[in-house]
């Protein structure tokens, strides 16, 4: 085989520039960190890579979602819890208040006390996040949700839920509206409200009533009317709803509970001819309304009659229940917002478990083993120098030298 | 006899001359392009007759060869085409490549960080600062797309320049192939058959290897020692002592590119990439017209697929102030040209009917006089209508008015301009609609166990935003009064069945008591609700691209996967043809190259040849003066 002298030079002087450029790229790589400078380098890698950062980036996202959700729930525990707790301190005062042996300023001072109750449940209802928007109403959150009102506090908010996605296809209701917390809560026992009749002159005062047999009740509105004559006194049942007669004629036993369809009131104290008590399910009774009705009664003057004192009995009763139920749904509302904070400490390990291996994977992909790396480095330098002290000695043989 | 041997000795001087002088050519032209080493050839003249029979007459040069073979010449001319074409096809790739290398420079993080910030209006969506974010995360999305546009723009420019420096290269080659064939063909004349002009051979083989770098260019030896010169097409470049020019023009039918063409007489003949096969032209065109167009088309049906879904999703949305969202976003809209060519008056409309079915490939309509064909460019599929409109892969092409002449063409680049055109319209960070704008509720005195659920908004209605009343007749029947509803009367209520009216649509589950009131309401005040952001946050994920399996996101991976690819087989396809054509000339070259080696040792024997013949002179002198002292005594 002939060997030209360019060929002898270029061939030579080919690999040395060869070899500079495989030498750069591994210097290029350790100087960046990067396995792949370009996508040509490895498209199938780098179109994953970019797959994994986007995934990445939305679990940043979730997280960060997560953290306001945890922010804005906790929030409304603090709230709620707060606001248990000055139920609950309303519904001791109460205790106190049915007391028959206090005087009118016992029962003042106890009214004042609630009053206070009242303005601090109002500005919980009323908090506000970091952002400056109300908690609790709904979408409405620069609007006060609730406002006081002659008869107590009218909402002003709405029944929106605020949400947000705290992991791929979870989203997370973050607010409660104040409606559901503090104004659309159950009346008298949950099931059923005993009112008694306005014009009621006996001394008859009710328990509130329970349901004994919820298998037997109806959900009917009833009316339970007493008549005293002859010094026996009896009552009737009717149903309101149906329109029928229940029971007829019964004789009343004070403090024996009157019992039908289910339920059972018990009646104490002596009842007037047609005094009546009336069931009615499925009332609402706003838990700002409660605390303003029963301080309002609290501060009104005590006739000594039996009938008033029925009706300020009765009263308390009616407080105590409501106030009951309105502490039951904030403790209620508590447990579901505890339940939503509980799932997002699971989402967030869930989600920043998947952030590391995304994470992972995205250094697998794309970044540099450096010992490899080096180790190539290494090798091909020593390969360039030994090219480069060979094209030396090829090129400076030459016969000319001799002649 | 002396004086036979002074001829003899002389002519042995002067083959030695002969010799040394072709070595010392070879030895200056070592590094000569495309020279090929030559050798004299020399022979003996025809011998004297004596009685005694034949003597010898000495030497005589023949000729001066080249030592040069026609196959490998053609060997190495097309796998420098190749080569040279691969290889301008990687430089391009890689610039393209290197454009979306950088993953903080690429899309894909504007894109992230956009969601971000809409995601971040969903976590606080009344909170000014996060809104303002948000627009500014928008602006820097429309200032990348854009931005990458441009890059691909400018690369689409230089391409252009870069095509017209070489058909000018190509011109003024095959103009100079012109002339050496004209001197060729003087010379050939006058050396005749077997004394070639060697040197403008070489010269003009130089020539030849420099047009194949350029493009793709076969050789024709003609017997009168000329080439005629043929593009891969099979145009005449050169033809005897003629050459015709290349010119680059814009095509008539996509203005803002040039084509290559061959100009006969006054007209320029449009060349197809298939007759520029070979070269760097080949590869300046299929990077223009298949990878950088791909890229472009991508980027831009990225950018119309994002306004399109993000904007009709906020339009469904409430701003801070209450107003029904706008368009957040404009992108570039499809491009249509018009033939220069066309002789008839329609004039075409089109429009996007669909983001997700777009492709990346450019359109052809042409109407033949019966019907309109439409070309998909990428994989030549027709489709033919006898009228319009019609909506082809997401496309609605529509006659707009006039009427076509048979051959009228238009060029359709649905996306090209997609993202050179995308910007923000959104301004003010109020007018981010963050929320729906209605909401639902019941009555405080719902006695019955339904709820109703937040409801959301799929179309524009005048009345979406009236007050609308769902009132239970009973636990089965409802009753509806609001604007625009009709006010139905005894519907049949069935739980989790969706309720639609005036654009929106509500559940109602649970058991719900006769008298129970649902009442569907402007969302007004609604600062803090935050259900449109979040909607317009999971366009994130949303499969919008490829006919609903690709999100925004995938889409540009599979673009710079695709690009990665390209760039890759180029690369590996440079690097092979690189390899033949060294191999090409590592061929030619052992046998036509010079080896200073070899040619020292020839001048040892040139040089000893000659003081031999000059020792057969000083014999032949001592001979004669032999005679000469015998003819003195």
């Amino acid at each position: 085989m002939r060997v030209s002298t360019p060929i002898l030079y270029s061939a030579g002087a080919d690999r040395i520039v060869r070899q500079q450029a495989e030498w750069l790229r591994t210097q290029q790589q350790l100087a960046s960190g990067r396995r792949m400078l370009a996508p040509s380098d490895d498209p199938v890698a780098s179109a994953q890579a970019l797959r994994v950062g986007q995934s990445h980036g939305l679990g940043a996202q979730y997280a960060a979602n997560q953290a306001a959700a945890e922010r804005a729930l906790s929030l409304a525990e603090s709230s709620l819890a707060e606001a248990g707790d000055t139920i609950q301190g309303a519904r001791v005062l109460l205790v106190q208040a049915a007391n028959g042996t206090l005087t009118e300023a016992d029962r003042r001072a106890i009214a004042l006390d609630l009053r206070a109750r009242f303005g601090h449940l109002i500005a919980l209802a009323n908090a506000r996040d970091a952002d400056g928007q109300y908690l609790f109403s709904g979408y409405q959150g620069a609007r006060e949700p609730f406002v006081p009102t002659a008869a107590g506090a009218q909402y002003q908010g709405d029944e929106g839920e605020r949400l947000l996605a705290v992991a791929g296809g979870r989203m997370l209701a973050v607010s409660v509206s104040g409606a559901e917390i503090f104004e659309r809560v159950p009346a008298g026992n949950g099931r059923f409200v005993v009112v008694p009749g306005t014009g009621n002159r006996g001394s008859a005062t009710h328990d509130g009533g329970t349901v004994e047999d919820a298998a037997a009740w109806t959900g009917h509105r009833y009316r339970v009317q007493f008549s005293v004559f002859g010094g026996a006194t009896t009552y009737d049942v009717h149903d309101l709803t149906a329109g029928t007669t229940v029971a007829s004629g019964r004789p009343y036993v004070p403090g024996q509970p009157i019992a039908f369809d289910g339920v059972a009131v018990a009646v104490n104290g002596a009842p007037a001819d047609g005094d009546l008590f009336e069931l009615e399910p499925g009332a609402v009774k706003s838990a700002f309304d409660a605390l303003h009705e029963v301080a309002a009664l609290l501060e009104a003057p005590l006739a000594s009659d039996g009938a008033a004192r029925a009706r300020f009995a009765n009263g308390i009763t009616a407080a105590m229940q409501s106030l009951e139920q309105a502490q039951a749904r904030v403790l209620e509302v508590r447990a579901r917002v505890g339940a939503s904070l509980a799932e997002l400490e699971s989402l967030q390990a869930l989600v920043s478990a998947g952030m590391l291996q995304d994470a992972s994977e995205l250094s697998r992909l794309a970044d540099l083993d450096y010992a490899e790396a080096a180790s190539r480095f290494a090798a091909q330098q020593r390969a360039l120098e030994a090219a480069q002290r060979s094209y030396v000695r090829v090129a400076s043989l030459s016969l000319f030298d001799f002649i | 006899m002396a004086t036979s041997i002074f001829g003899i000795a002389t002519s042995g001087l002067h083959a030695a001359q002969a010799g040394l002088a072709t070595t010392s050519h070879n030895i200056a032209n070592v590094h000569t392009a495309a020279f090929s080493r030559q050798q004299a050839v020399q022979s003996t003249p025809l011998p004297a007759y004596t009685g005694s029979g034949f003597f010898g007459a000495g030497v005589s040069v023949a000729t001066v060869r080249r030592v040069y073979s026609e196959f490998l010449e053609v060997e190495l001319r097309a796998s420098l085409a190749r080569s040279a074409a691969a290889r301008e096809l990687r430089t391009q790739l890689r610039a393209l490549d290197d454009l979306l290398a950088d993953p903080a420079a690429g899309l894909a993080p504007a894109l992230g960080e956009f969601f971000a910030a809409a995601n971040a209006v969903a976590a606080h969506p009344a909170d000014a600062a996060s809104r303002q974010a948000m627009l500014s995360a928008a602006g820097a999305l429309a200032a990348r797309f854009q931005a990458l546009d441009a890059r691909f723009e400018a690369q689409r420019e230089a391409i252009g320049r870069q095509l017209g420096d070489a058909v000018a290269a190509v011109n003024a080659y095959a103009s100079r192939i012109a002339d050496l064939n004209q001197r060729i063909l003087y010379a050939s004349a006058q050396g005749g058959a077997t004394r070639a002009p060697n040197d403008l051979l070489d010269q003009r083989d130089a020539l030849l290897r420099e047009l194949n770098r350029e493009v793709g260019a076969r050789a024709l030896a003609q017997s009168d020692g000329t080439v005629n010169v043929f593009l891969s097409g099979g145009q005449a470049l050169v033809v005897g002592t003629r050459a015709y020019a290349l010119a680059t023009a814009r095509d008539p039918e996509s203005p803002q590119d040039f084509v290559v063409g061959i100009r006969t007489g006054d007209s320029l003949l449009r060349l197809r990439a298939d007759d520029l096969a070979g070269g760097r032209i080949e590869g300046l065109l299929q990077a223009r017209d298949v990878d950088l167009a791909h890229a472009r088309n991508a980027l831009g049906r990225i950018a119309i697929a994002l306004a399109a879904r993000f904007n009709d999703q906020h339009r469904l949305g409430q701003d801070l102030e209450g107003q029904l969202g706008a368009s957040f976003f404009s992108a570039g809209a499809p491009a249509l040209t018009a033939s220069s060519l066309n002789t008839g008056s329609a004039e075409l409309a089109v429009s996007i009917a669909d983001p997700s079915a777009l492709g990346t490939s450019p359109y052809r309509m042409r109407w033949d006089g019966t019907s309109w064909n439409l070309t998909r460019l990428s994989d030549g599929t027709t489709r033919s209508f006898a009228m319009l409109p019609q909506t082809v892969d997401g496309l609605t092409i529509s006659l707009s008015g006039g009427s076509p002449q048979p051959g009228d063409a238009f060029r359709i680049e649905p996306s090209a301009a997609g993202a050179a055109g995308f910007s923000v319209l959104v301004r003010e960070p109020a007018r981010i609609a963050a929320a729906a704008p209605i909401r639902t509720g019941s009555a405080a005195t719902n006695s019955g166990g339904a709820r109703i659920s937040a409801g959301t908004v799929n179309g524009l209605d005048p009345n979406l935003r009236e007050t609308v009343t769902i009132t239970f007749t009973g636990p089965n029947t409802y009753d509806v009064t609001g604007t625009g509803t009709g006010n139905p009367t005894g519907l049949s209520y069935t739980p989790g069945e969706p309720i639609s009216f005036n654009g929106w649509t509500v559940t109602i589950t649970g058991t719900p008591a006769a008298g129970d009131t649902f009442t569907v309401r402007a969302n007004t005040g609604g600062v803090a609700d935050n259900r449109n952001a979040l909607a317009l946050a999971a366009l994130q994920t949303a499969r919008v691209l490829e006919g609903g399996t690709a999100s925004l996101g995938e889409a540009y991976s599979m673009l710079v996967g695709a690009v990665g690819s390209h760039t890759r087989e180029a690369i590996l396809a440079s690097e092979a043809f690189e390899r033949l054509a060294d191999e090409a000339v590592r061929a030619q070259q052992e046998l036509s190259g010079v080896n200073l080696d070899e040619e020292a040792a020839n001048l040892l024997r040139y040089q000893q040849a000659y003081q031999a013949s000059g020792k057969a002179l000083a014999v032949a002198q001592r001979l004669f003066e032999t005679l000469l002292e015998l003819g003195g005594r």
